[in-house]
């Protein structure tokens, strides 16, 4: 038996040893069609595939038109020549068909897979009012398609590897040459090189290999259903990693800042598209900070609250028998389990829940005395607020902050928030994602580019490159001048 | 390493709050366990103590709707020698902690300002809970009968005295207040001090009815209540001391009829003026824009000739009130207007001399009152 | 061998503008106005002037010695023995103000809050957010500073624009009827205010020099300077000099008497925001400069190591160093001197040794 460095078999001359060697090596799988055919005077064939997998029609008509004329390789896999039976197995399992010739020692590859996969449509998560309404599927070639047809440029550059020693998932690593600085991309490379993971099922597999700081909850690299959002963060000088079976891909550097901008902005007047930026920007920090400021205000800072308000505040408390942290705590937990609820249920029972939700949990809740109106004000506002956001895990991250600083509030009141918020930008301060500073161009300060994060700028204001993640290219076009 | 880091800083943040927890939040205080006090009010007690009432409000419970401000009150009274004593000697009587922090007003009464205030007024400051914007009054009398007297609708005796320290922009009869103002001037000496007044009176129609009135301020020299001012005088001062909004003035014409006038504006300068022999004499100029609003007089046209004779006439109603105040304030040697401060910071030099004297020197000043008053409009009829 | 740590221009600007002001505003206008009433202005603008002749000091010795910072330059200038107690003498200096803004810190929750809560609580809250920046590092809390000082100044700016209407000019005049010298009885407490930036020598070797390098820092004392005279001329303009002396916390009674629309004040959360942040920068940055200056000064090989025990020994110290604010502020007051010899005669001196040095080098 012929065996290579790295333990594999090389395909022999022999058809029935051949065969019983791929047999051998896909597990002797029941789904594994062999069959043995002549193609011309003298030579066989035998073409083995995965049923199911495979379009046997075209298989047909692609051996029929093979008989007629061998140079026809378009219809073929580029490197359609496979030397060993391990790779002629992969080819197989990746619902490709294999031609092993009798005696060449060698097979062709053809590329006849079929299998069912989700049309092109609205991404679900990230759902926009205007602007492009495409977005990924599962499939990384149609991915790559529909990122080079919104992009077609001769500098969009894709790269192949596959990881996964396992799964053997392919992964496109997309850049834009003469624009994307090259140590990033070398950096990325490098990284999912390294990667040693058996299985990549979906981009965070990827995402947890090789982002900076393995022990943090906050995200480093942004994930996206959106090929607009692709196309635009490529073009600020960043890099997009497509995998293989997921429709949501990865870009790279993130910070933190940009969890706040949704690409439906630059589709807006800039005037529209800054308003929204600054409202997220706000319920970004309602969110995480309004339960905390009610907990802190009604148990240390009475004397700060308008005398009226007060006075209302705690008519309104008078049969609740829990304290405010308890208080919040409950309505912040219900709020979770709702929503946690709505996403899993049926789209049948949706109606059930929200009306259980509504009724008991708002309503009932208050008229028996268990949370007071203004807490449930408090915990529907914070939960309206984080679904502003779009959906990178900043979402989440600012819904289980709510609870750590609700928790600091109710022991040092306005101090312990603030003591909250200092060591969460401590914390911040020290993230960086592919060596670019989290905090973005907030701190190190940059007014400049904080001028196109924070609000937007008009498009022919918008010259110039963020910094930030070291585009070469700075200038985004010539002005006339 | 980063993995272990975590682990540590995750167990070291747990440690401490859960040595926070089970310290008990101390220091919180749930809104259920206290009362909110409205209106505070000081009266004289035995042995030169200090009587404290307040007025707290009372919160029903169930339904939904908040009441807010309209809801019950009632009152609780407590003695002591200070004010700090007898509003911790309050929380004997009361069943959960009070919060001061919410007081809208506090009364004094005249007997307890005739002593002096600057003993309370320090002690209020020194509570970090008070707001500066308190509103202070004074009240012949019993201070604590002024807080049981209901409004006719609120019911919170605070929200009414609140709403009546703003009337004083429209009828020029009282003066906003506030603690932190007061505080200030008792500290600096640039001027003395005024509160306005508070008075209990019966309805004009339904005679079972009290109502709250204020009308007037009282006067004080140093921290000692000196003397009251009636509406004619409140008026002359707040138009001298240029801090009069509205008001009105009229003129009769022929019997029992009058010409009503809408003061909108009002602005006042003072030149005070030092001779070497130490003699002040005091240059009031007023300038007053007013509006036509009634007009109860036959035959009148309305010219400018006639326009021209009623600023006359306003003019001399003007001058005779700030001539009451000037009467009044240097019968009482108190300098309300800040003249001292005035001559200080014009001439420091001088008042290094005047400085010791300047109650009796302002006693003795001359003075000359110059009124300029304008009537521009007739509003919606000519 | 650890990375180089590199700070910009404007991180050290706003490190130098938030610990000299953040802190010391809030209480300056009452010392202040203790000695100067209404003239304290003229105190702020004294103390500012000789701020920025501190600033030049640094900056010198920096120049002189790039590189290097306080602790590892007076060992080189003075020898391992002199240079070593010197060296220690400032080691201390830094430690023992760390505690002394700590011990501030959380003596203003306990007057300005609630003096319920034990005021150890208030340490450990802030002993453990600083611990916690020192041990990521310069960089890091550099970069928090930046945010810092945004909010702060923008805090500042609205607290005094809101005042607005509440000014009254004329509480200034009469202008120094004393004179000129009268007043000057405070100036060594105005200067040890400015002199809060002591901390420079121990970043200046870390900040990426650039021609601006020095307008920066110069800058960073003139912005100090500005936000120093508009508190102290606010609380004159609306309270008048007597009644500000008075008060603990002027600032607090400032933002007191806010209102808008009629009936919304208290805005005393944002006095809350400024302090934490600003002290939590103070801290830090005195807790830094002491813990980089012990590893110089023993040639420590992990420094990280001696976070905790420092933080632990910073609350105790802080704890029973003073009995309340009444001794703090009169320590303060009284024994200014005290912070100016090693804020700006110790390094003086250390300059003028430096440069004789320089001289006799090149003449010999």
């Amino acid at each position: 038996m012929n065996t290579l460095d790295d333990h594999k078999t090389l395909l022999t001359s022999n058809a029935s040893e051949n065969k019983r060697l791929l047999l051998e090596s896909m597990q002797a799988t029941d789904d594994l069609i062999m069959v043995h055919s002549s193609i011309d005077e003298g030579q066989s064939v035998t073409v083995c595939y995965l049923a199911g997998m495979t379009d046997t029609q075209r298989l047909d008509k692609l051996l029929m038109l093979y008989k007629q004329d061998k140079q026809l390789l378009p219809a073929f896999q580029l490197e359609a020549n496979v030397y060993t039976v391990e790779d002629a197995a992969d080819a197989l399992a990746s619902g490709m068909s294999v031609l092993l010739f009798d005696d060449a020692g060698s097979g062709l590859v053809i590329d006849t897979i079929d299998v069912q996969l989700r049309n092109v449509e609205e991404p679900a998560s990230e759902a926009i009012v205007k602007g492009p309404r495409s977005g990924f599927t599962e499939s990384l070639q149609n991915n790559l398609a529909l990122v080079r047809y919104h992009f077609p440029s001769s500098r969009l550059k894709a790269e192949f590897c596959k990881v996964g020693h396992l799964t053997k998932t392919n992964v496109t690593v997309l850049s834009v040459g003469g624009l994307t600085n090259p140590e990033i991309l070398r950096e990325v490379h490098r990284r999912i090189e390294e990667i040693p993971a058996a299985a990549i099922l979906e981009s965070n597999y990827i995402e947890e290999w090789i982002t900076d700081n393995r022990g943090t909850m906050f995200p480093l690299i942004e994930s996206t259903e959106r090929p607009d959002r692709v196309i635009g963060a490529l073009l600020d000088g960043r890099i997009a990693i497509l995998v293989q079976g997921t429709p949501f891909a990865l870009i790279l550097p993130f910070v933190f800042l940009q969890a706040f901008q949704v690409s439906e902005d630059y589709a807006w007047n800039y005037y529209i598209g800054s308003v929204m930026r600054l409202i997220r920007l706000l319920s970004g920090m309602i969110g995480m900070l309004l339960p905390a400021f009610y907990v802190a205000t009604v148990t240390f800072h009475h004397e700060l609250v308008p005398t009226t308000l007060l006075q209302s505040i705690a008519s309104a408390k008078e049969p609740v028998p829990f304290p405010a942290v308890v208080e919040s705590f409950m309505m912040m937990i219900a709020f979770e389990i709702m929503r946690e609820a709505g996403i899993r249920m049926p789209k049948q029972v949706g109606q059930a829940v929200s009306i259980v939700g509504a009724l008991i949990l708002g309503q009932a809740a208050v008229e028996a005395g268990i949370v007071s109106p203004i807490m449930v004000i408090v915990a529907a506002l914070t939960g309206i607020c984080t679904f502003t956001l779009p959906p990178t895990a900043i979402n989440y991250v600012i819904r289980i902050l709510q609870f750590g600083m609700t928790l600091f509030a109710s022991l040092l009141g306005y101090v312990g928030i603030m003591v909250g918020i200092i060591m969460l930008l401590t914390y911040l301060a020290s993230l960086r994602s592919f060596g670019i500073p989290y905090l973005g161009p907030l701190a190190p300060f940059h007014l400049d580019e904080l001028t196109d994060v924070i609000v937007r700028r008009s498009h022919p204001n918008n010259n110039l490159r963020p910094n930030l993640f070291r585009a070469i290219e700075r200038r985004r076009f010539r002005s006339k001048s | 390493m980063s993995c272990v880091n975590v682990k540590k800083m995750l167990a070291a943040a747990l440690l401490t709050s859960l040595c926070f927890v089970l310290g008990g939040c101390k220091g919180s205080m749930e809104l259920n366990e206290i009362h909110i006090v409205h209106s505070v009010a000081l009266d004289e007690g035995k042995n030169g103590g200090v009587r404290v009432t307040a007025e707290i409000a009372k919160l029903s419970t169930g339904g939904q709707q908040p009441k807010g401000m309209q809801e019950n009150t009632f009152y609780l009274t407590s003695e002591a020698s200070s004010l700090f004593e007898a509003a911790r000697l309050m929380r004997a009587k009361s069943d959960r902690t009070l919060l001061w922090g919410h007081t809208t007003a506090i009364i004094f009464s005249a007997d307890l300002a005739r002593g002096g205030i600057e003993k309370q007024i320090e002690d209020i400051r020194r509570l970090r809970q008070f707001r500066n914007s308190t509103l202070l009054y004074v009240m012949e009398g019993k201070a604590y009968e002024s807080l049981k007297v209901s409004m006719p609708n609120v019911s919170i005796s605070s929200q009414a005295l609140r709403g009546l320290s703003e009337g004083g922009e429209s009828t020029a009869l009282t003066q906003q207040t506030s603690l932190i103002e007061v505080y200030e001037e008792i500290v600096n000496h640039y001027k003395d001090i005024s509160i306005p007044s508070i008075e209990i009176v019966n309805d004009q129609v339904d005679r079972k009815l009290h109502l709250l009135q204020t009308k007037g301020l009282f006067a004080f020299k140093q921290n000692r209540l000196v003397g009251f001012m009636r509406s004619q005088e409140t008026k002359g001062y707040l138009r001298a001391s240029g801090e009069m909004d509205g008001s009105t003035e009229s003129l009769a014409c022929g019997a029992q009829k009058a010409l009503t006038f809408e003061n909108i504006k009002n602005r006042a300068k003072l030149k005070p003026n030092v001779d070497p022999q130490l003699h002040t004499d005091i240059k009031i100029e007023i300038y007053a824009d007013l509006n036509l609003t009634s007009l109860q007089c036959d035959n009148i046209t309305i010219s400018p000739a006639v326009i021209a004779r009623w600023e006359q006439e306003l003019n001399a109603n003007i001058a005779k009130d700030v001539e009451r105040y000037m009467a009044f304030s240097q019968k009482h040697k108190v300098d309300l207007i800040g003249i001292g401060e005035m001559i200080h910071r014009k001439k420091p030099a001088v008042w290094r001399k005047l400085k010791g004297k300047w109650a009796e020197n302002y006693a003795e000043a001359s003075y000359s009152i110059h009124v300029y008053t304008r009537v521009d409009h007739t509003n919606f009829t000519m | 061998m650890e990375r180089r740590i590199i700070i910009n221009n404007f991180q050290m600007m706003s490190l130098i503008v938030i610990s000299t002001i953040g802190t010391s505003s809030l209480y300056a206008p009452a010392t202040l106005a203790h000695y100067a009433e209404r003239n304290s202005w003229y105190l702020v603008l004294i103390g500012g002037i000789v701020g920025f002749f501190n600033l030049y000091v640094f900056l010198k010795l920096n120049q002189l010695y790039p590189g290097h910072n306080i602790i590892t330059m007076s060992k080189q200038l003075l020898g391992p023995w002199l240079g070593g107690a010197v060296a220690f003498l400032l080691l201390f200096y830094l430690m023992d103000v760390t505690t002394w803004v700590l011990c501030e810190f959380s003596q203003f929750f306990i007057i300005a809050l609630n003096p319920l809560i034990p005021q150890v609580w208030y340490l450990i809250a802030g002993v453990l957010m600083c611990a916690y920046a020192v041990y990521h590092g310069l960089e890091v809390f550099a970069r928090v500073s930046e945010i810092v000082l945004i909010v702060t100044v923008v805090t500042f700016m609205a607290i005094y624009v809101l005042l607005i209407n509440q000014y009254h000019p004329e509480y200034l005049l009469p202008v120094l009827e004393d004179g000129l010298l009268k007043p000057l009885k405070g100036t060594l407490l105005s200067i040890s205010w400015f002199g809060d930036l002591m901390f420079v020598s121990m970043i200046m070797k870390h900040v990426r020099l650039t021609k601006s390098t020095a307008s920066y820092a110069f800058g960073a004392v003139g912005i100090t300077l500005l936000l120093m005279l508009m508190s102290v001329l606010s609380c004159t303009m609306v309270f008048g000099g007597q009644a500000t002396t008075t008060f603990t916390y002027p600032s607090i009674s400032l933002i007191q008497n806010i209102r808008i629309f009629r009936n919304i004040e208290r805005f005393d959360a944002a006095l809350v925001v400024v302090w934490v942040m600003s002290s939590f920068i103070k801290i830090t940055a005195y807790f830094w400069s002491m813990l980089r200056g012990l590893t110089d000064w023993l040639n420590l090989k992990r420094p990280r190591m001696f976070i905790v025990p420092l933080a632990v020994c910073f609350v105790v110290c802080s704890r029973f160093k003073v009995w309340g604010l009444v001794e703090l502020s009169s320590f303060y007051d009284s024994q200014a001197w005290y912070f100016v010899l090693f804020q700006l005669l110790l390094p003086s001196m250390l300059l003028g040794i430096a440069l004789i040095k320089e001289k006799m080098k090149k003449s010999g």
